[in-house]
C-alpha cells in the first residue's frame, strides 16, 4: 500500500513538474473593480409598490468569481433582499429585482460587492434610496 | 451567535445562481486494457458508472458551501479492426447520461459524448508459431477526440462545466498497450495521455494521464474462457483553463484518482462478457473538494 502511494505521487509529482503550467498572475486589485448600476440612481425614491430594478455590469481587469447584491433598511437594519451569483469571467452583468413593500418611510442602502478571488478580495459598490409609502 | 445563525439562515432562503467551477470530475481518459488477441475485429457495447462527492466553497466567507453528489453513466459502443498484420484502430461513440443531485434538485445532461478514434501499431510480437512459453505484445500509438458530444457555452454560462456530456474541443491521444503471457497467467500495461484543445468559448481542459496495471490468469473449460483479474488504475489531470488566452487557470480542478480494480472476463465462442469494479484508494481532486467513490463497468463483445 505504501509503494502504491509514493508511486501516485510521483507519478503525479513528475506530470506536474513537466507540465508546469501558465497562469495570470495579475494581483488582486480591489481598486480596479468597476461596478456600473445603470438602472438607479444615489438618492432615487420609490413609493410602496414601485419595482426597484437593479441593472448594471461589473467588469475587472482579470477573472471575477463573483457577486452578491444586499439591500437593508436603514431603521431597521434588516436586509430587505439578497441575490449571489457565482460566476468567472471579466464581465458580469446582473439583472434583478425587488418590489418596495415597505409602509413607512425608509432610507434604502443597496450594496454590490463583487469577489475577486476566494481569499476575500472584493470591490463593492453602495447607493442610498429613499422609500416613502 | 443566535443573530449569525438566523442570518445564515435567512441567507439559505434567498435566491443564487451559480456555475459549479468544482462539482464532478472531467471525461475519465480512455483506457484499452486486456485486450482479447485471438480474432481479428471485434464489436461491443460497455456501461460504466462513476460517482463522486463534490463540495464548493461558499462564495463569501459566510455563505454554506455547496455540496452535490455526482453520477455519470456512459452507454458505449466501440469496437476494433485489424489492417494488415500490425495496425489496428479502435473506435468508441459515447452515450452519457449524467446527474448533478443537490439539496435544492437534480441537474441532467445526456446525449452522445465525444467519439474517439485510435489507431494503434504492434510493435512487438511473440510470434504465433513460437515455442516460447512467455509471449508479449505492445502496441503503441495514437488518435483524436471529435468535439460530436452536446455542450453548452463557457465558465460563465451558469452551467457545470465537468458533468457535460461533451468536451467541446479536439482532443489528441498517445497510447500504449502491453501484455505479458506465461503459461495461464500475466499481466497488462495501459497508459495513455491525452493532450487538450481549446472549445469555442475558450475553456480548456487539463491535459490527462492514465495508467493502469492488472495481472490475470485464465482457464478454458470446454468452450469457455474465464479470466479473472485485479490491478491499479491512476489517473492524473492537469488543472483547467476557464479562459485559455487570458491564461486564467481554475485551481480548483484536475489532480490526481487512483483506483484499486477488480473484475472478470467471460469468453464463449465468439462472445465476450466483462465487468469491472473500482474503489478508490487514493485520490485528490479539485483541490480535495471533489472524492471519487465508486466506479463500475459492464461490457459484452462480439468477435468478427
Amino acid at each position: 500500500m505504501k509503494l502504491l502511494k509514493q508511486l501516485t505521487v510521483i507519478i503525479a509529482g513528475a506530470v506536474a513538474f513537466a507540465s508546469c503550467q501558465k497562469h495570470d498572475d495579475t494581483p488582486a486589485q480591489a481598486d480596479k473593480v468597476v461596478i456600473n448600476i445603470t438602472s438607479l440612481q444615489d438618492g432615487q425614491a420609490f413609493r410602496k409598490g414601485d419595482t426597484l430594478k437593479i441593472q448594471g455590469l461589473i467588469s475587472y481587469i482579470s477573472q471575477l468569481h463573483g457577486y452578491e447584491m444586499k439591500l437593508t433598511s436603514k431603521k431597521t437594519s434588516k436586509e430587505l433582499f439578497y441575490y449571489y451569483e457565482h460566476t468567472h469571467s471579466d464581465k458580469v452583468s446582473f439583472s434583478q429585482s425587488w418590489v418596495d413593500t415597505l409602509s413607512t418611510a425608509d432610507s434604502l442602502v443597496l450594496t454590490l460587492t463583487a469577489e475577486i478571488d476566494h481569499e476575500g478580495n472584493q470591490g463593492s459598490k453602495q447607493l442610498t434610496l429613499t422609500s416613502q409609502p | 451567535m443566535l443573530k449569525k445563525l438566523a442570518s445564515i439562515a435567512m441567507l439559505l432562503a434567498y435566491t443564487s445562481a451559480h456555475a459549479c467551477d468544482v462539482c464532478g470530475a472531467s471525461g475519465s481518459s480512455q483506457g484499452l486494457g486486456i485486450l482479447p488477441q485471438f480474432y481479428k475485429h471485434f464489436v461491443g457495447v460497455q456501461y460504466q458508472y462513476r460517482s463522486f462527492s463534490s463540495e464548493h466553497p461558499g462564495l463569501f466567507e459566510y455563505l454554506p458551501k455547496e455540496r452535490s453528489t455526482e453520477y455519470y453513466n456512459t452507454l458505449q459502443l466501440w469496437g476494433k479492426a485489424n489492417i494488415g498484420s500490425r495496425v489496428q484502430f479502435f473506435g468508441f461513440l459515447p452515450y452519457q447520461y449524467n446527474n448533478r443531485v443537490t439539496d435544492t434538485g437534480t441537474s441532467t445532461y445526456k446525449g452522445f459524448g465525444d467519439a474517439s478514434l485510435l489507431a494503434m501499431a504492434t510493435i512487438v510480437r511473440t510470434a504465433d508459431t513460437s515455442d516460447s512459453r512467455v509471449k508479449h505484445v505492445l502496441l503503441a500509438g495514437g488518435g483524436i477526440k471529435a468535439p460530436t458530444g452536446k455542450r453548452t457555452t463557457g465558465v460563465n454560462s451558469g452551467e457545470m462545466m465537468n458533468i457535460q456530456t461533451g468536451s467541446g474541443s479536439w482532443d489528441f491521444i498517445l497510447s500504449a498497450n502491453y501484455t505479458l503471457r506465461g503459461g495461464n497467467a500475466g499481466f497488462n500495461a495501459d497508459a495513455s495521455y491525452t493532450f487538450t484543445t481549446t472549445n469555442a468559448a475558450n475553456y480548456k481542459y487539463g491535459d490527462r494521464l492514465s495508467v493502469s496495471i492488472n495481472g490475470f490468469y485464465w482457464w478454458k473449460v470446454n468452450s469457455f474462457v474465464l479470466q479473472p483479474q485485479m490491478g491499479i488504475r491512476a489517473d492524473y489531470a492537469l488543472h483547467d483553463y476557464d479562459n485559455y488566452s487570458r491564461k486564467w487557470l481554475n485551481y480548483n480542478t484536475g489532480g490526481y484518482l487512483t483506483y484499486i480494480t477488480a473484475g472478470a472476463q467471460v469468453f464463449y465462442k465468439r462472445l465476450g462478457l466483462q465487468c469491472s469494479y473500482a474503489i478508490p484508494v487514493f485520490q485528490h481532486y479539485s483541490s480535495g473538494y471533489v472524492e471519487a467513490t465508486q466506479k463500475a463497468e459492464l461490457g459484452f463483445l462480439y468477435f468478427l
